[in-house]
């Protein structure tokens, strides 16, 4: 875009980009109201279930969230600033054993804010679109508006031969290991850090789960994800007593133009005093060679502090690389609260700090501030990115 | 920018940091602020630490039920800031409880505390986090309730030894004013001061000191009902010593005594449905 184009009125250019902005608007007014549709459908729904199979329990939540960003995100480029509006429904429905969940979201955002979905945005997504629609390598727009169904899903449970068990089949998120930031027995990997603490994504998948004790469960889980590649695991999770808890799995992949991709995984975590240390490792091999990663981290928590420490690496014939994540929190007030994320890429010697101020209780709802730095030192000079954002969020229950 | 519905479950899940207020457990919390109207009589023929320890007997006589279920709401306010959560809670004995939240933001978030161990389950992203060690002492959900009260499971008598200090009136109401002390090192609150009326033999204000002998909060009881016999404590104000125009309301509604809770109700299976 033409930054001399963009300022001139009447300009040719500045009529077509009112012209994709008001397409954006109806893009984004169309999905919002598909979405609402499907709300409303679904309350008239559980409103008319027969008394016999009404449901147990039912819930529909609204979270709006508007805010504003600016920042640098790439070197090269101008620093901008852009408008961000997200509008997420969360539905649960538990009908004796069936209990079926929906997350919907529907967002437009502007320049930087744009920028910032639009770099996160990748093949392996599943239901999402955008308008306009994303390719690889594309050019992120200066208006974009996303629907994604973020999760939609149904379960069912009994029991057999006393052992309870669940069936869930859908788009759900996937969550293997105990780290807070890295997860190396997270064979789906679908840990997402462009948030400034890392969360995980939803995968289509079908998950077995079988409840062998009060504290212990056996899972099985396959997935598949947008580049169709596939996943499957099992996994065996229990508690040692009041001190411990342990899990250990075996994984397979296989992704497009590469070889079958075998694990098998350990997951610990043990009290010891104020610290909580906690471990994880992974060992994988495609057939021709094998790889392990490794990850050790603890908590600790004094007064209205909370510390986190998570240090990965990974041994394999070529390279080894390492990781490291630094968390504190500090809670200044009932209602407010400071957290500082750090983290290492060492193969990509990155270093990304940020901090995050929430302050809840405000217009009902909460506001979030926050700034983050990126130092890049593979770059010469070292290369600085930097994002600034504020954001007001509010839930409400709709039913 | 990336969705911040994820930042926001990151976000409250890790932000388990609490201040340095401390609630008493909520069985304990029960058991503190309520007696048994039939045995809260004072053991006759004692000194003061007979008549305190009787009186607390009495209180802890309280506890004298098998489960309870009820819905919890607490409004933190801060100057002119407010923040509300409210959540279903189930208890069976001193060592099973399940929680799980229903307030918008935290919808479907649940605890379950089995002996000492503490498990939490966040459904949005189907994770399920086991709290020990230090992030004990944390606050349940952000809140001023702390996985270690969640966790303790002992009675008054078990812990303190007691002692009566005065009499006072306060509020109209005559009362004894008992010090209870602990040199456990186990305990959130190694002193506190109760107010108990005379008459109904219930706590009417509490103070909660740390072992440096810090005043870190107050609890006042606003409401008090009578529920399958007893006496139970239905709205609490707790003010944070430590922090200026801070305090929760706490109450409890839609309570039941004695009531049948199953063993898969805690269980990993329950958490997780």
């Amino acid at each position: 875009m033409n930054p001399s184009a963009r300022c001139r009125k009447g300009s040719p250019a500045a009529a077509r980009n009112r012209a994709r902005s008001f397409t954006y608007l109806c893009a984004c007014g169309r999905a919002l109201g598909r979405t609402f549709s499907a709300a409303m459908a679904l309350g008239v729904f559980m409103a008319f279930l027969p008394h016999g199979v009404q449901a147990q329990s039912a819930g529909l939540v609204f979270t709006t969230t508007t805010g504003a960003a600016a920042g640098l995100m790439a070197t090269g480029t101008p620093r901008s600033a852009g408008f961000d509006e997200e509008i997420v429904l969360n539905g649960r429905l538990q009908t004796g054993p069936l209990r079926v969940t929906a997350l919907a979201s529907v967002s437009f955002s502007t320049g930087f804010a744009s920028l910032g979905r639009w770099s996160v945005f990748s093949s392996g997504q599943t239901l999402r679109w955008s308008w306009p629609a994303w390719t690889s390598g594309s050019t992120a727009p200066d208006t974009l508006a996303t629907v994604e169904i973020q999760e939609l899903a149904a379960a069912i449970s009994g029991t057999l031969a006393h052992t309870g068990f669940r069936i869930e089949l859908g788009k759900f998120p996937l969550k293997w290991g105990v780290g807070k930031a890295f997860r190396p027995s997270d064979i789906f990997k679908t840990m997402d850090y462009a948030s400034l603490i890392p969360t995980s994504k939803g995968l289509p998948a079908a998950r077995l789960a079988l409840f062998t004790s009060q504290l212990s469960r056996f899972e099985a889980v396959a997935s598949i994800d947008g580049n169709s590649t596939l996943t499957a695991g099992a996994r065996y999770l229990t508690a040692l007593g009041d001190t411990a808890a342990l899990a250990a799995s075996v994984g397979w992949r296989r992704q497009a133009g590469a070889a079958d991709e075998y694990s098998g995984s350990f997951e610990g975590q043990i009290d010891a005093g104020i610290f909580t240390p906690y471990t994880e490792l992974s060992v994988r091999t495609d057939g021709s060679s094998a790889y392990a990663i490794t990850m050790l981290g603890s908590s600790l928590a004094a007064g209205d502090v909370t510390l986190w420490l998570e240090g990965q690496a990974s041994f394999g014939p070529a390279t080894m690389n390492a990781r490291l994540f630094l968390l504190g929190t500090w809670k200044t007030s009932e209602l407010t609260s400071i957290s500082a994320p750090i983290f290492w890429f060492n193969d990509a010697r990155t270093l990304s700090a940020s901090a995050l101020a929430q302050f809840q209780g405000i217009l009902d709802g909460r506001v979030d501030l926050y700034a983050t730095g990126n130092w890049l030192f593979s770059a010469v000079p070292v290369g600085f990115l930097w994002k600034l954002g504020a954001y007001w969020a509010r839930s409400l229950l709709t039913y | 920018m990336r969705s911040k519905r994820f930042n926001e479950v990151a976000t409250m899940k890790h932000q388990i940091s609490c201040s340095k207020i401390r609630y008493p457990t909520i069985a304990a919390f029960l058991c503190a602020a309520c007696v048994l109207s039939v045995s809260a009589q004072a053991a006759g023929g004692g000194g003061s630490a007979g008549e305190a320890q009787a009186i607390l007997d009495a209180i802890d006589a309280a506890q004298q039920y098998s489960s309870i279920s009820y819905i919890g709401k607490m409004e933190i306010t801060q100057g002119s800031r407010v923040l509300k959560k409210q959540f279903a809670a189930y208890a069976r004995g001193k060592d099973r409880v399940f929680l799980e939240f229903s307030n918008p933001e935290d919808r479907g978030v649940r605890m379950l505390r089995l002996g000492s161990s503490i498990w939490m389950y966040f459904p949005s992203e189907r994770d399920t986090v086991r709290i020990s060690g230090s992030l004990m002492r944390q606050g349940l959900m952000g809140s001023n309730l702390s996985y270690e009260e969640v966790a303790e499971g002992k009675s008054l008598k078990d812990a303190y030894s007691a002692e009566i200090l005065r009499e006072e009136t306060l509020d109209g109401q005559p009362c004894k004013v008992l010090k209870l002390s602990s040199s456990r090192t186990d305990i959130s609150y190694p002193v506190r001061i109760l107010w108990v009326d005379n008459t109904r033999k219930i706590p009417l204000k509490i103070e909660l000191y740390a072992r440096s002998g810090i005043l870190m909060k107050t609890m006042y009881i606003k409401n008090v009902e009578a529920i399958s016999g007893r006496l139970l404590p239905t709205i609490v104000e707790i003010v944070d010593a430590l922090k200026k125009n801070s305090k929760t309301m706490f109450s409890m509604d839609s309570v039941r005594l004695d009531i049948a809770l199953p063993d898969s109700m805690f269980s990993m299976e329950a958490l997780t449905k």
